[in-house]
């Protein structure tokens, strides 16, 4: 009977790890028709066919290991309805990150702008860079199999478009 | 045990293929062919033998009892646990295709203030501008942790000159280096 409901505990571990994602996809989705939001989504295997004679082999181990990258932009000056559009991401994402226990890895101090790293509990799951700067909010997520060597990668600044 | 003679089987068959035969003809031709049949008859004998392998049958479950419920054996319980698992595990994989499945997305989607752009080379050129603006603050982070590193390096580097400055000062104090 333990062994069954251990199976049955298990057989569920990889839907939290959906639920996270899924729930940072749902935020961004709803904003990402927003008339004061610039939002970009683009999969790993175009970023190779981009890039494919400039990258190098660990480059493309790193993009294989990524489902998906999305990067979503609102200027602080935009307002509905008397609410700041970023602030209203930023409490969207705050409450995703709070209720998935999501770690923080790096929070970063330049002047007035702060950038936040965070990672989902399971290795399947996602970044997330929360940077704010005067005047603009600017969330990026990485998703796939987010191991320690995409985490270093991600800090080391490895991570690059073109 | 009275033999019974051909004749008289010959007759019974007769009466009981005429459906006249009573309950005790019937279990005598039944004990007859099961003890082993005369030549003349054997064709009847596969007969007479289902009909006494039925009866077996029906005796046994008299004798062992109505039948128990798998679900309370044993096997059963276990049969049962598996296929609850079984279909369990059907209900999550369906679950997963159309709820919990993540959509598949386009290679790429590209929205500005609200309205959809058709062109890879301005998205992917937007997308770079934001991660060369991530990659600029962690190489801040980067100096910053660097810089870190040689203050905890000069700091290993002072250490041994600090112990042995220490071990001058103690030594001084004792009167060891006044001669």
């Amino acid at each position: 009977m333990k062994k069954i409901v251990i199976i049955a505990l298990l057989s569920f571990v990889p839907f939290l790890a959906i639920g996270q994602v899924k729930q940072i996809n749902d935020i961004l989705d709803k904003y990402e028709k927003n008339k004061y939001v610039e939002s970009i989504l683009i999969s790993p295997e175009l970023l190779q066919m981009a890039g494919e004679s400039q990258m190098n082999q660990p480059t493309k181990d790193l993009l294989s290991k990524l489902t998906e990258l999305r990067i979503l932009s609102v200027k602080s000056s935009h307002k509905e309805n008397g609410v700041s559009v970023a602030q209203l991401l930023r409490q969207d994402l705050d409450r995703v990150i709070s209720q998935e226990n999501m770690s923080r890895i790096l929070k970063i101090r330049d002047g007035e702008e702060l950038m936040e790293m965070f990672k989902t509990k399971e290795d399947k799951g996602a970044l997330l860079f929360l940077n704010s700067k005067p005047g603009e909010f600017t969330v990026i997520s990485i998703f796939g199999k987010i191991d320690p060597s995409v985490v270093n990668a991600a800090i080391s600044g490895e991570i690059n478009i073109k | 045990m009275e033999t019974i003679t051909k004749e008289k089987i010959k007759e019974l068959l007769d009466s009981y293929f005429q459906a006249t035969t009573s309950l005790e003809e019937e279990k005598l031709l039944r004990n007859y062919f099961a003890t082993g049949a005369h030549k003349e008859f054997e064709q009847y004998k596969p007969l007479f033998d289902c009909f006494n392998m039925e009866i077996e049958a029906l005796d046994k479950e008299k004798v062992v009892g109505p039948k128990i419920p798998l679900r309370n054996t044993r096997s059963g319980r276990v049969n049962f646990m598996f296929r609850l698992v079984s279909v369990g595990a059907a209900a999550a994989i369906v679950l997963y295709t159309f709820i919990f499945a993540p959509q598949k997305s386009d290679s790429l989607r590209l929205f500005i203030n609200g309205e959809k752009i058709m062109n890879q080379e301005l998205a992917i050129s937007m997308a770079n501008d934001q991660f060369s603006r991530l990659n600029s603050i962690l190489g801040k982070y980067q100096g910053g942790s660097e810089k870190l590193e040689s203050l905890n390096r000069a700091g290993d580097a002072i250490s041994p000159l600090f112990n042995i400055d220490k071990l001058l000062k103690q030594n001084r104090h004792d009167g060891r280096l006044e001669k």
